[in-house]
């Protein structure tokens, strides 16, 4: 070889240049879909996909995105335009995509298509902004008392807590200590870490004392007496030591799955966890409605909503609408754990084999928004504020009623319309 | 003797033609420094250069009410923002940390492993083990092992008799402490591979005639070790400052910044602030205060080293 | 060395070693815990042992297709950097221009700026260019991390093999370019190596390129597929362990074969 200089960089060069790995799959649809290749939830997104291209021949491209990593996704591509004809949405952020004009209105369309009777009453209500609905429902859940009946019978408890006082005695009751002093067995789950699950934690407990963080007219209450009265009872409960501290909210789920903590206020997704990595105590696991007197908090979880830039709206309309038709809802609980939003998704049979999502479909319709009505778009400013001040008297010893005052401020400061 | 393959033969100084201008003739800096510029320029420059454009911007995508105004608004709302100096006040403290505590134990490791004979080889792969987990995984089972339950750490210290174990992650006090061990532990290894082959680089001979003239290992560190080894400690330091400063997977994957902002750095900042608050601008004058502070600190830092060069006397 | 000497160089060397593998049993300990019950793991010596994580993890997710187009990309950087890298240091070394120490310098602070605030530009740049989902594209991302230490490195070998070695061959009749090739590279071999293995390791670790510029599954890389396991509502701990230490058995690898070069390579060339 006369040149082995350049020929060394020819080589290199084509070996950038070259194209790689696999053939790309050029789909006529991208589809934003979270975890795609998941068991469960991603099974039925398959199906759904497979199912529409072969119906209709057009050709599905999902963009497969893990659950941690979706919503930075869908800020960088919806930022920088590269968005999918397809978006998973849901009510925390459809405010923000609508406000940047990211997504088609879809009303024309869903009434064409007949979908307003398909869906169970009250799913398009965190959908609609200003009257036009942009997205359509697929996914909802609450959460609902989950303990262990087991856990319940050997300690001679013979009914899971109704009222918050009950969950806390109770609490105490459950906790077994080892010889080392260290728990062997928590009484139950709270969560408190530096995460958005422990805003909604201070949601349900103050609901449960009759309360919430705004008001009617959009405006906040979180120094009202409901929620002081909640952040005090979360104190209560951690200094009580029946619950763990500073686990983080996936890591309470693995203790509560494994027989680690006996009560937890949790989603239907336990089940099938628990079912695959605990199948001999499988059968001591079960449900029971909230420890107290007032709704759920949750809602839709996951909506399908079209890309303003769409090349193909009726096609991805087309492939939005498929998901609500009875052969695809009544897969659903095949494979997820989730509530659907079908009308009357589910068979007697598919209830009767799963007791334990009573519930939480009991609970769907009444479920309390975890967001805050009229400031939809506030949630990321907002649930480090509130979390914030849960971390100020839990951790650190701060009264109730100053932390929520802080927060207070710290909100109409930041958020107020 | 050096046989030449290529069949031209071409005198130096003179210009020719073809690719040969590139190979030996005026050509040839482009051709060597051209791609390194180009690729660097490209993916590094452009970026920071529209980074720095978007500080003086506004884009918030919660609240798209301003966008698209220009102006020094964002510096001084930077300049008034008591949360940022906080932000940076912590980083400078973990970057500190972080140097002291990775350098401090590289040079404690290089050195008890140049001396020895037998399974040297062994010796340096186990400090190099730390190295081959990336840092979102070390920060996961750091996490586990701190746990204040049923966490490892704890549990040693209990068989320890040392008392029970703070909640490492929770607690303010600790928070800081317990995310330096991690990122020291995961940091080290690539000092120690700098400074142990700056050690043994250190010709042998110096340390013999130390040792005719009776210096003792202490001396023969001050006067013979260091002074050789100051070099390669500078560049390590550096660059154990600037990962330090850059830290991020380790802290928000163990804190999110908490509790209460505790552990709040800026590059944890930053993060909020573009992928939380969706304030790009200000995201992108947060990434210049850190880029201008990280060079203030690492200029500093050389010309403090380069002054000390000069003052002090070497072996 | 006294008796005693050697007892204290060796106990610190456990020490240190206790501290440096610690995490690695952990971790090895946690990867071997039944899915699900590694959070309430008490004690040092785990009772319960399985393997089934370790074939979970290959039966459940594609991860012979991630190690391997993390060979790919890594390989790729690693080679790239080199070549790139040794190109530009060897000008910076030979070549005298006003501007060096501060171009330098200025190698050194693109490394300063944060990821978050580079990465919506670069997204916005990669989706303009094309290079959007491809293994290009990750590549050319990871070159860019690595090369300025590479430049700055290989600079630093260039500076200690004297110039009249270049030069005679010159004379010889090679070109500038063949010198280099033929007479400056082979002397700095042992720096190469180092700058490959810090090449390797880094494009292998990162994360924020391979995560944020590809999303197509199949082109995953092994940072990608590790990070996959956390899920929305549980993180697969057990899982996710037995992959890192899948995923760390490469670099070992390398590590082991290299290692001698490694410490070679850093500082070399001194004595001639």
């Amino acid at each position: 070889m006369n040149h082995p200089f350049l020929t060394a960089v020819l080589l290199a060069s084509s070996a950038v240049l070259a194209p790689s790995g696999t053939a790309r799959a050029e789909g006529q649809l991208s589809f934003l879909v979270v975890d795609y290749d998941a068991p469960g939830m991603g099974q039925w997104w398959q199906l759904l996909v497979e199912t529409y291209q072969s119906t209709t021949g057009v050709a599905i491209e999902p963009r497969n995105v893990s659950a941690r990593q979706y919503y930075e996704r869908l800020v960088l591509e919806t930022a920088s335009g590269t968005a999918a004809d397809v978006l998973t949405v849901n009510p925390n952020n459809i405010l923000e995509l609508v406000a940047g004009g990211h997504l088609m209105p879809l009303d024309a369309m869903i009434d064409a298509a007949g979908l307003r009777d398909r869906i169970v009453p009250g799913g398009f209500d965190r959908l609609t902004v200003d009257g036009v609905t942009y997205a359509v429902p697929i996914t909802g859940r609450t959460l609902e008392l989950l303990y262990n009946r087991c856990q319940f019978e050997e300690a001679g408890i013979a009914a899971p807590p109704t009222t918050p006082q009950e969950f806390l005695d109770i609490a105490q009751r459950l906790v077994v200590v080892g010889d080392d002093g260290r728990v062997v067995r928590f009484g139950a789950n709270m969560v408190s870490g530096n995460e958005d699950p422990t805003y909604e934690m201070l949601l349900m407990w103050s609901i449960a004392f009759g309360g919430s963080f705004s008001d009617g007219q959009s405006n906040f209450t979180f120094d009202s007496p409901p929620v002081i009265e909640a952040l005090e009872f979360m104190r209560a409960v951690y200094d009580s030591g029946a619950v763990a501290k500073g686990m983080m909210e996936s890591d309470l789920r693995a203790l509560f799955a494994t027989g680690g903590a006996a009560m937890t206020i949790d989603g239907s997704w336990q089940f099938p966890f628990i079912q695959t990595n605990n199948p001999e105590n499988f059968a001591c696991f079960a449900s029971a409605p909230v420890p107290w007197d007032g709704p759920s908090t949750g809602g839709v979880n996951m909506a399908l909503a079209v890309n303003a830039k769409a090349a193909d709206p009726e096609a991805a309309f087309a492939f939005i609408a498929m998901s609500a038709t009875p052969e695809m809802q009544g897969r659903f609980s095949d494979f997820s754990a989730y509530i659907p939003y079908g009308v009357n998704a589910l068979t007697d049979e598919q209830r009767a084999s799963k007791p334990y999502l009573e519930p939480f479909l009991a609970s769907i319709g009444t479920a309390h928004p975890i967001f805050i009505p009229g400031h939809q778009d506030d949630f990321n400013a907002l649930w480090p504020i509130v979390v914030d001040a849960v971390t100020r008297t839990l951790v650190d010893g701060v009264p109730a009623a100053e932390s929520l005052a802080q927060a207070q401020s710290e909100a109409v400061a930041c958020c107020a319309n | 003797m050096i046989t030449p393959r290529s069949r031209r033969w071409v005198a130096p100084g003179r210009i020719g033609r073809g690719w040969i201008w590139f190979a030996d003739g005026p050509g040839f800096p482009l051709l060597m420094l051209f791609p390194s510029l180009i690729v660097l320029g490209l993916v590094i420059g452009l970026p920071i250069l529209r980074a720095i454009e978007m500080s003086f911007d506004t884009l918030n995508l919660r609240r798209p009410a301003n966008n698209g105004e220009t102006g020094l608004h964002n510096y001084l709302r930077l300049l008034a923002d008591q949360r940022a100096w906080n932000a940076l006040g912590l980083s400078a403290l973990f970057m500190a940390g972080s140097v002291a505590g990775s350098v401090g134990l590289a040079l404690a490791a290089a050195l008890l492993t140049r001396r020895v004979t037998r399974g040297q080889a062994l010796v340096r792969l186990t400090f190099l083990i730390p190295w081959t987990v990336p840092a979102v995984v070390t920060a996961l089972v750091w996490g586990v092992m701190y746990d204040g339950n049923f966490g490892v750490v704890n549990r040693m210290l209990d068989s320890a008799g040392l008392g029970p174990g703070a909640n490492w992650l929770i607690d303010r006090r600790t928070a800081l402490w317990a995310l330096l061990a991690a990122q020291v532990w995961n940091e080290f290894p690539m000092s120690f591979v700098f400074l142990l082959a700056g050690l043994m680089a250190i010709p042998t001979e110096l340390y013999e005639s130390a040792r005719i003239d009776r210096a003792g290992p202490w001396s023969q560190f001050r006067f013979v070790t260091l002074p050789q080894l100051r070099p390669v400690l500078a560049i390590t330091v550096v660059l154990s400052m600037i990962m330090g400063f850059k830290a991020f997977p380790i802290i928000f994957v163990l804190t999110g910044g908490g509790p209460n902002r505790a552990t709040e750095t800026l590059t944890v900042l930053t993060f909020t602030t573009a992928f939380r608050d969706l304030d790009f601008a200000y995201a992108a004058t947060l990434g210049v205060l850190a880029l201008v502070v990280s060079a203030l600190m690492v200029t500093g830092y050389l010309r403090l080293v380069a002054r000390l060069d000069d003052g002090r006397e070497v072996t | 060395m006294t008796a005693i000497g050697t007892f204290l160089r060796w106990a610190a060397i456990a020490l240190l070693a206790t501290f440096a593998l610690f995490p690695i049993y952990w971790m090895l300990v946690i990867a071997m815990t039944p899915t699900g019950f590694s959070r309430s793991l008490d004690g040092i010596w785990p009772t319960v042992f399985t393997t089934e994580n370790f074939t979970r993890i290959f039966a459940e997710r594609p991860m012979t297709r991630w190690i391997l187009n993390s060979v790919i990309v890594a390989g790729l950087t690693s080679a790239l950097s080199l070549l790139v890298g040794t190109s530009c240091g060897y000008a910076l070394s030979r070549i005298r221009f006003r501007g060096a120490g501060a171009l330098m310098l200025l190698l050194l602070v693109t490394q300063m700026m944060p990821a978050t605030s580079i990465i919506v530009p670069l997204y916005i740049l990669f989706a303009r260019v094309g290079l959007l989902d491809t293994m290009q594209g990750m590549v050319i991302g990871h070159v860019s991390l690595v090369l300025p230490l590479a430049i700055w490195m290989s600079k630093g070998f260039f500076d200690r093999i004297p110039s009249d070695l270049d030069g005679a061959a010159r004379i010889d009749g090679c070109t500038r370019l063949s010198a280099w090739w033929y007479v400056a590279l082979p002397l700095a071999a042992p720096g190469l190596a180092a700058i490959f293995i810090y090449g390797f390791v880094t494009s292998w670790h990162d994360f924020l390129f391979a995560h944020t510029l590809v999303h197509t599954p199949s082109r995953w890389t092994a940072a990608n597929g590790i990070v996959s396991f956390r899920g929305e509502y549980f993180t697969l701990h057990e899982m996710q362990m037995a992959a890192a230490l899948v995923f760390a058995a490469p670099v070992i690898v390398i590590f082991v074969l290299m290692q001698r070069w490694i410490v070679e390579g850093a500082l070399t060339g001194s004595v001639r």
